[in-house]
Formats: structure tokens, C-alpha cells, sequence
């Protein structure tokens, strides 16, 4: 939820390396981001920091990389893509390539998808071909949600 | 050479998802904002568990579960296949609507425009501002524009209102309500109007309507106007439950213009058969008519112009294994001035049968009746019969041989019937026996393309000793029409009236020609009785020894020509009693040509001879014709001339047919001659693919000659 | 002359044992069709197991149509058409749906009209006898069988 954005991020992993300089990171093997519900595992993850504190850019790739949160009503919001690029600033995660999104009673699959976390909004894109295309499945919404009110 | 017609739209390929399991939206683009909006963009395809729907964006509005969507939209359900601008659907109520569309059903050649189609679970489709036909593309030779189109769920018919119909868009027709099937099972009432003329009732227009009124009632009434008679209504209620069924027909005319008499005309039929027990069941049968010439002047649908009489019976019935019972009212209602015929009200039977060890079984046949009659010159009587027999019988497939003896006891009681020449109380007692022998022969044949030959001897001795019955009214007896099939019967009269005292022998003699698949190429039969003493029970007196020789003959020459044939000469004066003659040239069920001429020395002093031909024969891909024609060589008069042509296309078919045939009116005193014959000329359109059947069937099967009524079955 | 006595048994083997069904419990022809069965030495039983050669009697109808008239224009013959409707099961075979008409004629006499309905009856009963041995008969070829 919306108090996450507020708590430190912690990374964990096997090995990292920094470089002053370029102000990034590196960080690989079972990699696991959290800030406070927030998590991503990945199996490395390159921090890009030349915007300064406050607009760091995490760039998770895995087979797949992994995130989840708890969303503002208390579901869990979870995604999956092979590549999770997390913009501090604006709380925007852009899930690319086998990217799957899974929001309350609803499930999204599609090349890209841009995810607002904030105000859990998302936009998602396909390719122009039959198949390519964006697959959204709604699940009917007597459905309980995670914490049970229907 | 059949028109090759387009085939009804099949969806086996349409892929839904299994119930329940929610929707799924494919698109290029998607956007959620939150649980409200939801946007796709680009190939929109929406597959729910009901339906598929294909647009170019669509709009889901998740607070009030609305869903738009808009952009050449392809809609695609199990019934239906609709293209539309836009479609929307209300995900709480499951109600979807499409504007200005253009639509294909499913499973029946139907199709057209719709300003709006409705789609729900409770009410089904309704298509409204419609346009409907089956023709196909390219070819609408008719159309019809309807304000409404209902298919209820699970209901066969398809309603519509305000409908009206275009033939080479010229308007034709107006019916403000009507329906029509929509199922393939062929539906007996297609409820279209039905124009006809003829003399006796001028041009005449019946429009049936259908009335669905519960699950397991439903009814047809159609007033029909005749310029010449006025207005008639027809009414039809017909009920099935698990353990009933039945009809009640009403068709009643408070005044009929063309009738000197002012009472009201009208008939009545109710049926009904009803099983309330193991192996009980209840049967009723009851018409009446208002006047000798109801049938002759209106025609009927379950009456032949020619019948005599009509049905009043009603029983009871039991029957398992080895006994049955009948309890029955059984009475007529005669047409003409016939002298009014016995009734029996009630009669009750009861038949067992036991069989004792292999091959002997003790019968007994058992009945008890009331006979009444009206005419004051036939007395009331109670008859009570009891017959209890010994059969061996011995079946094998090379032959048969029973053996019976029976012990006939009658006890009659006659209401003064000395006043009739008769005695009041009466016994009779008659002891039969009977002796039943056949084979079957074989051998290899090749004659006329045969392969087997059987020859199938019979004989049969039966010995029925002699009692006076003169003092024994006539209530249920008359002669049995002897022919091949009644030699061995062993039986002269119907009923129990007389039974007359034979000592005779009949021998018999089958032979068929089989081809190598078992079936009848040839089958000749011939047989007769030898009287071995003369009967003393006068009705039963012949005057000579030998009965008259009576043939069968079935020819079948490959497998375009058939011909029947049976025949009964007079073995004194070897003169023909009676004769049937018929050819069949047939090369389909709507192809043939049948010459067919019919032969009686005397019945009821009345000499019958008469020719007939019948045909069905398609002139071109879409034409077809029916003709028949009977004349009565006797007073040389054609009896029925009948000719029908039909133009049928993929999606209709017209119908003209002419006749005229034999129609003597009943004067007062209810007698029927002279030479009254009925012309007329029926018009009939069928919309194919909304109900129809097969029409050259129903022409060849129509008129007076052609019409097979329905017995209602309840033995 | 060539002619020898037909073998002893009509029906195959596997029609030794028959599952005969109807649709209404009172039905007249299927008490008919059982006692020819058994006169055949045929073992009727009302089951539906699956490997056993099953008779199921569908419908029967009986129609009437007119064959010649009178001078005065009522009918004189009538052409009875008994038509029997039923399905053949045989073990691992698709049902078979037969039907077949039984053809007799009929004299009217309206000046005897409870007479000639005990004759009517008595017809319909010798037409349902014949209809059994066609049944029966048809039993011995299945495959060959033509309407």
C-alpha cells in the first residue's frame, strides 16, 4: 500500500559490486528487493542512481523476475515479467516480455505492461499480430478477494 | 437433379469458455485504471461463457459492470451470428443488445437486419425492426418485415408480431401474430393461413393461430371465413402430462348462409388415452356431428367425405402375460338414413391364456354384452359367451402344426323377443375343433434373377358341430369378407351371433422366389375351402362344396416395377367375385406412376368397378406434379380427378392444386344419389425453413383417394 | 423336384435370448411380438443390458384410406395400413430404426356398423401377428432389412 513508498529499500544477494562514478549497482544471484511490502526477486538487478537519491531506476531481470505487493484494499498484487524496471520517482514498474500481472479478480498477460502502483493503474501492450496480443481475464466478481470481503 | 440449396450456418467452431470460469478479453492495447475503467484497443476479442464478440475497442466499466463495445462488431452465440456497430452488455443482469445489425441463425437457414437484437438468459433473443428470410444471398425472393422476432429459451416456436410479408417485394401478406418453428422436428400445425376455394363453400380463408399455454398444453384455434357459408371456428387443445394424453376439437358455425335450416353446425372429437395403473390403461373416443352434411358441405381433417359413421367408444383396459380385459362403451353416430345399428353398451371381455406343458395351453375367451338399438324393430339383449379350449401347437422353421378344441357356451336374453320371432331365453351350446398343418420347402431357383424358391403347402380340417339359432337375433354378426387371408380363419361371421356347423377341409399353397439377400422377388398364394357337408345354419348355406378360389400375387421386377394383385373366382361358375389389380412404375417416394383397377360382383347389392391412376413426377429441378384420377367404369363417371403443381425453391414453395370428385349432398330423409360433384382449387405458400414439411408427400397424400385418416388405436 | 425341407433353426445363435422393450406398458403388440418369440424358442426378457440383442416397439399406427365408393358416394373399401415403428440393438452395432406397414383390406357396411367394427378388430389383430413374424423375420437377416 501507499505507506511502502515511504520505508527504505533493503537488497539482498549473493555478490554486488558499485561504481562511484557511474552511480550504479550491481547485484546478482537470488537477488530480493524489499521496501516494505513491496518485493522483487530477480536473478540480477542493475541500479541506475545518476539522477540522485530519490530517482534511482532498479532494472530486475530473471526467468522470470518476481514481484509482489500488498495493494491498497489488501490483496496481493503480484507480476512476473523477464524484465521488472522499477522508477523510484514516479512508482512506475514496466514489466517487459512474458510479462503477467495478477490485480485483484483480474489477470493480465502482455508484452509490455506499465504498472502505477500508486494508483494502481496499468497499461498494457501486445504486438499487432492474432497472437501477440494482450490476453485480460476476468475471473466473475462474486469472487471472494484475498482478504475474503466479496 | 435436386437445387442445390445453401446449408443452415453450423458453429462447431465456435470456442467458448467453460461456464463459469469468467471472461476473457484479447486486445493490442489494454489500460486499467483501479478497479473502474477498463480500455482495449485494437482486435478487441471478448469470450465469455455464452458468447464470442469481436470489435475494434471495447469499454468495461467495473463499478456499474457495464461492458461497450464498438467497431465492426462480430457477435457470435450458439444460436445466433450478428454483426453490429455497437454492443452492449450488462454484466449483473447478463442482458447484451446490438444496434442496427445484421444477423444469421443458427441451425435454420434464417436470416436478415435487425435495429436492435436482445439477448438474455431468462427471455432469449428478440430481434426487433426485423427483416427475416430463408432465401439465400442474392436470390430473396420473399421477405418478411416484422416489428418483433422472439426465440424463447427452449421454446420450438419463434414468435413474431406485426408481421408482413414481400414476395419479389410486392406486400402479400399481413399477420399481426403468428409463430413458427424453429427446430428442425418437423411441426405438425405450420400456422400459415390456408386460402382455398370451392363450390360448396366459395373462397375460403382459415388463419390458425397457435396458443402455447403451459408446458404441457397448448392449442391452435383458426376461424376460417367461407364467402359462400360465413365464418367457422376451428379450436384444437391438445394436453400431454407423463401419464395422460389427449385432444379435444371443436369447430362450430352459428349460421351458415348457405343452409336453408337456421340451427348452428357444429363437430366435436375428443380423444384421450390414459394409463392409471401397470397395464391399465383408459381409452376415449367421442365425435358427433351436427348434421348428415357437416363433412360433405365443411370438410374435416379427420373425416373422409365418404365415411359412414363416426366413433363413440370409451373403455377400460388390462393386459400382462396371460390375460387381458376390456371394459368398453361402444357406439356410433351414422351418417345418412342407415337403420340405426346395434350398440354395446357396455360389452366386457376377458381373454387367459395358460400355457400347461411345452407346446399345450388352455384358452379362454370370455365376454358378457348389452346390445341396445333405437330402432323399435330390434330387441334389447344380454349376451353372456364363455369359451374355454385346448391348443397343442408346435412351432418350427420348417413348418407349423396346431391342434384346438373348443367348447362354445352362449346364453342369451332377449327383451320379449317373441314379439321379433325370437325366444326370450336362449342357450346354445357348440363344441369346435380345428387341425392346422404347414411346411416350408426350398430350393435353388435362378428364375427372374431368384436365387431361392420356397413352397409352403397348408391345410386345415375344422369340425364345428350344429345348433339351430334361428331364435338368436343378428346384433354383432354379419358376413366376413372372405379373401386369401381369411380362408384359415376358421370364422364365417363377425361376432358371436351364428356360428355356423362346418365340416370342411382348406388347403393352401404359397410359393416365393427370394434373391440372394432374403428378399420377396415373387410371392403367389392360392387356397380354398372344401365343404366336405353343407352348413344347416341358414345364414352359412352355400349350395355348393367348393368356396370360391381365392389368389395372391406380389411381383417385384427389379426395382422399379411392382405388382399386387388378389383375386377370388367362383368355383361354380368360375366367374370373378372379386379383383385388385395394381402397377407401380416407382423411382423414388416423389416418382411414381400407379395404374391401379378394383373389382366386386355384389356388395351390398352393389357392383364395384372402378379404375384408378395416381402420379407424382418432378417436370423440371423446381417443378412437380401430382395427378390422380378414378373412374367408376360401372356408371361410367370419373369419381375424382385430382391434379396439383408445385414450384419449390430453397426457401418456398407454391402450391396449386385442382379437383373434382364425387359429392352427393343427403336430402331430408337423409339419402344420398344422384351425380353432385365438388370442384376446387387450393392455393397454398409455404415459407420454407419456417416450418412446411414435405410438401409433394402432403399433395400425394391429399383429396380424396390420397387421404389416409388416423384410426385412434386403443386395442 | 429339388425341394428339400428348410433347416431347423431360423434364428442365429446369438438371437437366442432377446431384451424385448416398449414404450408404454399396455402395449397390444408387444405382447404379441413376445408369444411369437417364444414360439420360436426364443428367451424374451425385459432388461437392457448392453450385450444382448434388444427390440425396442417404438409406435404403431393404424390408417385407413379409401379404395373404392359407392354409387352414392360413400366408401365401399377401405385399405387398412398398419405401420410399426421399432428400434434393433444388436451388441456393439448402432441402433437401427426399422419401420415397416402392414397392408389389408376392408369391406364397409354402414347398415352394420358394430358388426363390421368386430371385423375391423379382428383384422387388426391378424395384421399384428403378421407384423411380428415380419419383426421376427427380420431378426434372422438384420442387415438386410428393406422398408
Amino acid at each position: 500500500d501507499k505507506s511502502d513508498f515511504k520505508q527504505t529499500i533493503q537488497i539482498l544477494s549473493e555478490n554486488n559490486a558499485a561504481d562511484g562514478i557511474q552511480k550504479s549497482g550491481y547485484y546478482s544471484g537470488n537477488v530480493h528487493i524489499t521496501q516494505g511490502s513491496l518485493v522483487i526477486d530477480a536473478d540480477e538487478v542493475f541500479i541506475d542512481a545518476k539522477d540522485g537519491p530519490g530517482n534511482e531506476v532498479f532494472i530486475a531481470k530473471g526467468k522470470p523476475a518476481s514481484y509482489q505487493q500488498k495493494a491498497n484494499d489488501g490483496s496481493m498484487i503480484k507480476a512476473v515479467a523477464d524484465e521488472i524496471r522499477y522508477t523510484l520517482n514516479n512508482r512506475v514498474l514496466t514489466l517487459t516480455d512474458n510479462a503477467e500481472l495478477h490485480l485483484q479478480s483480474s489477470m493480465v498477460k502482455a508484452e509490455r505492461i506499465e504498472f502505477d502502483m500508486e494508483n494502481e493503474q496499468f497499461n498494457a501492450k501486445g504486438s499487432d499480430n492474432e497472437d501477440g496480443r494482450t490476453i485480460t481475464i476476468y475471473q466473475p466478481s462474486t469472487q471472494e478477494d484475498a482478504n475474503g470481503n466479496p | 437433379q435436386q437445387q442445390q440449396c445453401p446449408v443452415p450456418l453450423d458453429n462447431a467452431g465456435l470456442a467458448l469458455r467453460a461456464s463459469g470460469t469468467g471472461v476473457e478479453i484479447k486486445a493490442n492495447e489494454t489500460s486499467v485504471q483501479q478497479n473502474k475503467m477498463a480500455e482495449f484497443a485494437g482486435k478487441v476479442q471478448i469470450i465469455s461463457d455464452s458468447a464470442q464478440i469481436q470489435a475494434q475497442h471495447a469499454r468495461i466499466d467495473k463499478v456499474t459492470q457495464q461492458l461497450n463495445a464498438s467497431g465492426n462488431i462480430r457477435f457470435e452465440d450458439p444460436q445466433i451470428r450478428v454483426s453490429s456497430d455497437d454492443v452492449h452488455l450488462d454484466f449483473n443482469s447478463g442482458e447484451l443488445s446490438l444496434d442496427k445489425t445484421a444477423y444469421e441463425m443458427v441451425g435454420i437457414n434464417g436470416r436478415g437486419e435487425a435495429g436492435r437484437i436482445e439477448l438474455s438468459k431468462e427471455r432469449g433473443i428478440e430481434l426487433q425492426d426485423v427483416s427475416f428470410t430463408t432465401c439465400p444471398v442474392g436470390e430473396e425472393d420473399w421477405e418478411m418485415i416484422a416489428s418483433s422476432i422472439q426465440l424463447a429459451p427452449g421454446d420450438i416456436w419463434g414468435t413474431v408480431t406485426h408481421a408482413r410479408f414481400y414476395m419479389m417485394d410486392v406486400p402479400v401478406l399481413y399477420l399481426p401474430y403468428f409463430k413458427f418453428p424453429v427446430t428442425e422436428q418437423r411441426q405438425s400445425g405450420v400456422l400459415f393461413p390456408k386460402f382455398s376455394s370451392s363450390d360448396s363453400t366459395g373462397m375460403s380463408y382459415e388463419q390458425p393461430y397457435y396458443w402455447n399455454i403451459a408446458e404441457n398444453y397448448d392449442a391452435t384455434i383458426s376461424p376460417r371465413a367461407m364467402v359462400n357459408r360465413g365464418v367457422q371456428l376451428k379450436t384444437e387443445f391438445r394436453y400431454l402430462t407423463d401419464k395422460s394424453q389427449g385432444q379435444i376439437d371443436l369447430e362450430y358455425m352459428q349460421h351458415d348462409r348457405n343452409q336453408d335450416s337456421e340451427e348452428e353446425r357444429y363437430f366435436y372429437r375428443f380423444i384421450h388415452r390414459s394409463s392409471f395403473a401397470k397395464g391399465w390403461q383408459l381409452n376415449i373416443n367421442i365425435n358427433a356431428i351436427s348434421d348428415d352434411n357437416y363433412i360433405v358441405d365443411l370438410g374435416s381433417d379427420f373425416y373422409n367425405r365418404a365415411d359412414t359413421h363416426l366413433y363413440r367408444n370409451a373403455g377400460v383396459a388390462y393386459r400382462d402375460d396371460n390375460l387381458s380385459f376390456s371394459a368398453e362403451l361402444r357406439d356410433f353416430q351414422l351418417i345418412g338414413n342407415h337403420p340405426d345399428s346395434y350398440r354395446a353398451l357396455p360389452e366386457l371381455k376377458l381373454d387367459y391364456v395358460e400355457p400347461l406343458f411345452n407346446g399345450l395351453d388352455f384358452l379362454l375367451h370370455s365376454e358378457l354384452t348389452y346390445f341396445d338399438s333405437a330402432e323399435q324393430t330390434a330387441p334389447a339383449a344380454t349376451r353372456f359367451h364363455i369359451a374355454p379350449g385346448l391348443r397343442y401347437s408346435v412351432y418350427e422353421n420348417w413348418g407349423e402344426f396346431s391342434a384346438e378344441t373348443t367348447l362354445l357356451q352362449t346364453n342369451y336374453r332377449q327383451q320379449d323377443g317373441d314379439q321379433y320371432g325370437l325366444k326370450d331365453d336362449v342357450s346354445r351350446t357348440i363344441s369346435r375343433s380345428r387341425l392346422y398343418g404347414s411346411m416350408t420347402f426350398e430350393r435353388d431357383s435362378s428364375w427372374f434373377g431368384s436365387s431361392k424358391q420356397t413352397l409352403e403347402p397348408k391345410a386345415q380340417y375344422l369340425y364345428t358341430s350344429y345348433q339351430d339359432q334361428t331364435d338368436i337375433g343378428l346384433y354383432d354378426t354379419t358376413r366376413l369378407q372372405n379373401n386369401f387371408a381369411g380362408l384359415f380363419r376358421g370364422q364365417e361371421f363377425t361376432g358371436l351371433d351364428r356360428i355356423s356347423d362346418t365340416n370342411q377341409l382348406t388347403l393352401g399353397l404359397t410359393t416365393r422366389l427370394l434373391d440372394n439377400k432374403d428378399e420377396e422377388l415373387i410371392r403367389f398364394s392360392l387356397g380354398q375351402i372344401f365343404y366336405l357337408t353343407d352348413n344347416r345354419v341358414l345364414e352359412a348355406h352355400k349350395g355348393t362344396n367348393r368356396s370360391a378360389l381365392a389368389g395372391e400375387l406380389d411381383w417385384r421386377l427389379g426395382s422399379k416395377w411392382f405388382m399386387h394383385s388378389e383375386v377370388q373366382m367362383d368355383s361354380e361358375t368360375h366367374k370373378l367375385d372379386k379383383s385388385s389389380l395394381s402397377f407401380d412404375y416407382r423411382l423414388g417416394e416423389d416418382k411414381l406412376i400407379q395404374i391401379s383397377h378394383r373389382f366386386v360382383r355384389e356388395l351390398s347389392n352393389e357392383r364395384i368397378d372402378q379404375l384408378g391412376i395416381t402420379a407424382s413426377w418432378p417436370i423440371s429441378q423446381n417443378w412437380h406434379w401430382v395427378g390422380r384420377w378414378y373412374k367408376d367404369m360401372d356408371s361410367h363417371r370419373t369419381i375424382e380427378s385430382y391434379t396439383g403443381v408445385q414450384y419449390e425453391s430453397c426457401c418456398w414453395s407454391l402450391q396449386l392444386v385442382t379437383q373434382r370428385y364425387l359429392n352427393n349432398r343427403f336430402d331430408q330423409n337423409g339419402l344420398q344419389q344422384g351425380n353432385a360433384f365438388e370442384s376446387g382449387i387450393a392455393l397454398k405458400f409455404i415459407f420454407k425453413g419456417m416450418g412446411g414439411g414435405n410438401t409433394t408427400r402432403a399433395m400425394l397424400n391429399d383429396g380424396l383417394f390420397g387421404y389416409r385418416q388416423p384410426y385412434f388405436l386403443n386395442e | 423336384c429339388g425341394f428339400k425341407l428348410r433347416g431347423s433353426n431360423s434364428l442365429p445363435p446369438q438371437m437366442q435370448q432377446i431384451q424385448l422393450q416398449a414404450t408404454s406398458d399396455y402395449d397390444a403388440l408387444y405382447q404379441v411380438v413376445k408369444t411369437r418369440l417364444q414360439n420360436h424358442q426364443v428367451t424374451v426378457s425385459t432388461d437392457s443390458l448392453a450385450s444382448v440383442p434388444t427390440i425396442r416397439l417404438v409406435k404403431d399406427e393404424l390408417e385407413r384410406r379409401l379404395l373404392s365408393l359407392f354409387t352414392s358416394g360413400q366408401v365401399a373399401e377401405y385399405e387398412l395400413v398398419y405401420t410399426v415403428n421399432y428400434l434393433l440393438m444388436l451388441p456393439d452395432q448402432e441402433a437401427q430404426a426399422i419401420q415397416f406397414d402392414i397392408v389389408r383390406e376392408y369391406q364397409d357396411d354402414p347398415n352394420a356398423v358394430l358388426a363390421k367394427s368386430r371385423e375391423l378388430d379382428l383384422i387388426l389383430k391378424e395384421m399384428r401377428t403378421q407384423a411380428a413374424d415380419k419383426i421376427i423375420r427380420q431378426l434372422a437377416n438384420p442387415n438386410e432389412i428393406t422398408r
